[in-house]
Formats: C-alpha cells, structure tokens, sequence
C-alpha cells in the first residue's frame, strides 16, 4: 500500500477498443499458449472462446446494447486480471503460491501451488483458471506480462493494441488520464472508473460507455479488500485457544477434586 | 446367528469391492486429469469431494471429543464404553480426509509444501494445520489402546512421561503458526505447562487429559476455519447459506453432527459385533443431540434472517430452495420434533433413524455450501458425475473397513 505511487498499471478505455483482439492474440504468442477448440454459444456476447481458461489469460467480449428491441450500440471489452491492490486469490493462498509483487502484478510460482483451487473461489472476478485437463495441472491467470516488464519492456496487449485503447503506465498517472476523459467527454463516458475503489482498488483501471456490471462484472463490490472478511475469524483462534485451555483444565482439576473427595468419604464410610 | 455371519461376511465382500473402484478410479484421476471421471469447472473449482469428504467428514469426527470431554475433562465415567469406538472414528476420519485429498488435490504430491510455507493470513492454512496436528493428537489419544493390546510395556511406561510435552509442544506450535505472535505463542505455553504440572500432581491420566484439551480445542478451530473458507465469498455464495457468522452454524451442526455419529455407531456395532448397547446412555446422548439441533436451527434462522429477511424468492434459484428446505426440514425441524417425543427418545430404534436424518442433513448441509448454492450464472451447474461418487463411496468404504478390521483386532468394544 505504502509504495501505491510506484505501482505500474494499465487504463482500459472500451470506448476505444475496435474489437480486433490483437491483444488476445499477442498475449497468447508471448505466453506461448496453446489454442483452443471453440463452439457456437448462445446467450449474451458472441466472443470465442466463451470465457478465460487455463490457456487463455485475456478474451475481447462483445456485447450488444439493446434499447427497444433495437441495436443501439455494439461494446468490446477486454477482460483479464484486474491485478488487485489486495488480492484476495493471494490472501487465501495457504502457501503463498500467488503472491502481490513489489510493483503491483499478481503473480504466481508454479513450485509451491498444491492445487486446492480456493484461489479461484475467492476471486471477486472469478480470474484464476486451472487446467483442469492436466495431469500436472496449474493456477493460470494473466501476471502482466511480468517478465517482459523486468527487462524494460511494457505487457504484450498494450504494445499491441492499435487504438490505445489499452494503456501502460503507473497507476497515478493513468487515473489522471482516466478522470481527464471522463471530464471532457461527459456524453461518451459512463462516469466511474472501474478498479479505483473496488475491493480496495485494483491496477486495471477501466472506463467505458456503459457500466461494467451490465458486461457482467460483478455488482456492488465493496470498497474494502476482501482479505479483512477473514481477518477477524483467524485473529480471533489464538485467544480462543488461551480461553478454552484454561477454562476446560480448570473444569478438569475441579471435577479431579471432587471425586477425589467423594472417593476419601466412601472411604471413611466403608471404615 | 448364522444368518447375521453370512450378512457380515457379504457386507465386508461389498465394501472391499467398492473400496477397490474407488482406488481404481482416484488412480485414473491422477493419471488422466480431473476432465475425464469430473464435472468440476472453472466456475465450480469446488465440488463433491469438498462437501462431503473434506467437509462432512471432519464434522463426523467431533464425536470422538465430545466423548473424550465428558470422559476425561467432566469426569463422568459411565460414557467410557462409547469412548474408544469414538476415537477411533475421529482418527479414521482425519487419517480419510488426507485420503480424500489425493485425488481432490490438483498438486498432491507438493502437499509438503503446506509443511514449510506459512501464509497465516489464510483459512486454508488454519485449516491444513488442523489437519496435520489433529492426526497427530488422535493418533496419540488412541495409541495406549494398541500398546495395551501389542503388550508395548516399555512404550506405556514412557507415555506418560514424554506425551504432555508433547502436547504442549504441539498446541503452542499451532498457535505460533497462526498468530506469529511471541505474545500467544508465550501465554499458550505457560497457560498448557501449568496445566500439564497442575494434572501430573493430581490424576495419573495427565497425558489424556491433556490431549484431550488439545484435541478439542483444534476440533473447534478446525469446524470454525472449515466455515470461515466461505465467508470471503458473499457475492459468490446464496444468501440461503452464507452468513458473516457462518462459521458458528459449521461448529454448532458439526457438534450435533458428532452426537448423531455416536448414536449411528453405537447402535450399529452393537449389532455387528454383538455387544450389550447401553439405552441408558444413547437415550442421553439422543437428549444432547435435541440441544445442539435447537441451538443449531436457532443459529440458521437467526443468520437467516440478517442476510435475506425472510424474502426467500430473491434468494435462491429453484434448485437452492429445495435444497435448503430439504435440509431444513429433514435435518434440524423433523429430527426436533422427534426427540421432543418422549416415545422416541425411549426407542433405541427410532432415536437410530434420528440420527440418520441428522447425519444426512449436516451432509446436504456441507453440499449445499460447497457447491449448490455457489451462484455462477456463466457457468452450467455443477453435478457430481458417477465417478466423483464412486471415488467418495470408495473413501467412505475404505473408512468402515478400518473401522471394522481395527476394532476386530484391538477390541475395542469389550465391555470395560
């Protein structure tokens, strides 16, 4: 939290996003993933595949504004990590397999993941996926490019995308660029910056036309990060066990007593 | 009583059988993958095998503690028959659990590193260290019983000595391990070395008692953290179920859940193994039993009503409705109205079908949270495939036939 200033991310602006998937396609070269057999799907969104898997980090959805049964508007989305300020996926992680580097990205260490999957039942936007087709099967979800970061070079899908429509930089920056668009294009803009406050803000900073939560984000996410819901269960175990121990021994040395009166007093009758 | 041997010997040849496909089928799972014998997905990472071997399981297990409080804490002797068959259930179903992680883990062989990377910031690792320590206390609870029996008299000589360190040790790691506070970790040691001096001085039992503190202590922390997994999904978990105090609703239904079990054995080995079965004291157990569901259905309402305010429609899909009415009903409201009956509290028969019903509803209960009431709207429904089901029948199967083979060999239901 201290080092916030530091903290590199990238702005996501739907309203420039053309719906090429350059960026789902250079991820997947960079990230050497394998492709994936897809199928016609009904329901909302026309995008193949349906959704994020273990070989695919990053998915263009595509959804239809509809206002009187008639098309109003036609919106691209990319989705991905929101790579959160306070992930839940690597609080819950028993040993720490998914860990929040220095500089922001979420990233994961292969070695240590046993696979107990609660990562991907904690996650707010349901991001880790498992390969669940493996014999060796691993937690995968987008760490933002991380590696070509360390050598100088910004994430694969922003240096593809030929609208800007995804931008790199640190998280400050891009705010003040979100909140400029948002201000000067009032009509364009639905005015919230998805990621600044949710689940204690998020490096993924998104703007766009229309609510996220009508593309299926989810709703009503709080402001706090979501590891404090466990916070008080667990730092309450210690004086549980304190209090417990010394009332169940004290019960134990007072019913010791007893019978060891009672038995004195049997005996005393007997004599 | 030859008719009862040849359905002995048949019930064992199925349990062997179906032990066997579940074997069969956790290997194929380790070598081909969770696609081919699962249903599990991205949207349902969590399924079965969490519900009911993970989940049900260890709540099976506070039986064991339960009886060891009455016993060795509170003094109260007459449950001493009931107390090994107990333990012994309550290890079997930790020694289960780390069975039934096998195949649900994705990574099992890399279990170890829960062993030397400590994240306490995680339920996960509250509750795999209940796992790890648990065993180790239950194992030691039981061991006199085998040293008894294998005439280990060195061994029953040094217990008394170096078990309560032992004890100690253990309890104090545990807390260290999940504070990482020299304060706790501190307190926790004097607190359990006065008591360890305190009961050497006064009870040649020291070692027991001890471990049986401890036993029970990490018993409720393991039922508290098995809920508290869930309390960081809210927006995931249906309102039915999910509660900020969940995880009072696992620890209550687990206790009436261990009660339920004890019943269930008893009046089940009583009739395998041919033992006098002590209605006296099932009739009391049944009593406890309609405490704990009261406390329990009083907790689920309670939870209930801050999380939905009665608007049960908004709620849940169609699916989650039924099953929590059917967990409602036939695993707290029924079961409570039959041991208010005096009629059914005298019956060893009927007071057995009541915990049948317990039994079932706690289980449909861990189901329900695990799984059917997940919401995930872009995702199709989970449902435990046939081989999901075999592997925890297959489990379940392994367990008996422990249980069975073990008590046969040690004993352990002679009268005492």
């Amino acid at each position: 939290m201290e080092n916030k200033t530091e903290q590199i991310a990238l702005l996501l602006d739907n309203t420039k996003c053309i719906g090429c998937r350059g960026c789902q396609t250079s991820c997947k070269q960079w990230n050497n993933l394998s492709s994936e057999k897809t199928e016609f799907f009904g329901g909302a969104g026309y995008q193949n595949p349906a959704n994020l898997s273990g070989s695919t980090y990053t998915l263009v959805k595509f959804h239809e504004v509809v206002e009187d049964d008639k098309l109003k508007d036609w919106v691209f989305w990319k989705t991905q990590c929101q790579h959160c300020i306070n992930p839940a996926c690597a609080s819950v992680c028993l040993v720490g397999a998914i860990q929040k580097s220095e500089n922001g990205p979420v990233v994961w260490d292969d070695s240590k993941c046993i696979g107990c999957r609660y990562c991907m039942l904690s996650c707010p936007y349901n991001i880790p996926k498992f390969e669940w087709d493996s014999v060796m099967p691993q937690i995968r979800k987008c760490f933002l490019c991380f590696d070509r970061i360390e050598q100088g070079q910004i994430p694969s899908c922003a240096k593809t995308c030929p609208t800007e429509a995804i931008m790199y930089g640190t998280r400050n920056e891009l705010i003040e660029i979100a909140e400029d668009r948002l201000s000067s294009q009032p009509d364009k803009y639905y005015q919230h910056i998805y990621g600044l406050n949710e689940v204690g803000g998020t490096l993924i900073l998104n703007i766009s036309s229309i609510p996220l939560e009508e593309m299926g984000y989810p709703k009503n996410l709080t402001t706090e990060p979501l590891a404090s819901r466990t916070a008080t269960s667990i730092s309450s175990i210690s004086p549980v066990v304190v209090g417990l121990g010394a009332a169940l021994g004290l019960f134990a040395i007072i019913t010791n007593r007893k019978n060891e009166i009672a038995k004195q007093k049997a005996k005393e009758v007997l004599k | 009583m030859n008719t009862n041997k040849i359905s002995k010997g048949k019930g064992t040849t199925i349990l062997y059988l179906l032990a066997t496909i579940g074997i069969v089928l956790i290997i194929t799972r380790l070598l081909n993958g969770f696609t081919s014998i699962t249903n599990l997905s991205d949207g349902y990472p969590w399924g079965l095998w969490i519900g009911v071997d993970i989940m049900a399981g260890i709540a099976m297990t506070t039986g064991g503690l339960i009886l060891a409080t009455l016993v060795l804490i509170f003094g109260i002797k007459k449950y001493h028959q009931l107390l090994q068959p107990a333990i012994l259930t309550a290890f079997l179903g930790y020694v289960l659990e780390i069975i039934g992680l096998i195949p649900d883990l994705g990574r099992p062989w890399a279990l170890y590193n829960a062993l030397f990377y400590w994240n306490n910031s995680s339920v996960m690792f509250v509750v795999a260290w209940c796992v790890i320590l648990q065993t180790i206390v239950l194992a030691t609870i039981f061991a006199p019983v085998i040293f008894e029996k294998l005439k280990l008299t060195r061994l029953q000589k040094s217990y008394n000595s170096i078990v309560p360190w032992v004890a100690c040790c253990i309890i104090t790691f545990f807390v260290f391990l999940i504070s990482k506070s020299m304060i706790w970790t501190g307190i926790t040691f004097v607190l359990f070395l006065i008591l360890m001096f305190t009961f050497k001085s006064i009870t040649k039992n020291s070692a027991l008692l001890l471990l049986s503190i401890i036993g029970l202590i990490i018993s409720v922390t393991h039922q508290q953290a098995l809920g508290s997994l869930f309390l960081i999904i809210p927006e995931k978990l249906s309102g039915l179920w999910f509660s900020p105090m969940l995880q009072i609703n696992f620890l209550l239904s687990s206790i009436a859940l261990g009660l339920g079990m004890i019943i269930f054995e008893c009046t089940l080995s009583s009739k395998v193994f041919g033992c006098g079965l002590d209605t006296q004291l099932l009739k009391n157990i049944g009593k406890f039993l309609l405490v704990m569901l009261i406390f329990t259905v009083i907790s689920r309402f309670i939870t209930l009503y801050f999380q939905t305010n009665f608007v049960f429609d908004n709620a849940g899909t169609t699916a989650q409705l039924t099953s929590f009415w059917l967990e409602i009903f036939t695993g707290l409201i029924i079961p409570i109205i039959l041991l208010l009956l005096p009629s059914v509290r005298n019956s060893s028969t009927a007071t057995f079908w009541v915990a049948i019903l317990v039994v079932f509803g706690v289980i449909l209960n861990r189901i329900n949270v695990a799984f059917i009431g997940i919401n995930r709207a872009d995702y199709p429904s989970y449902y435990p495939n046939l081989g999901e089901i075999f592997i925890t029948v297959g489990i379940f199967s392994i367990g008996l036939l422990l249980f069975y083979n073990i008590s046969r060999r040690f004993s352990i239901f002679a009268n005492h």
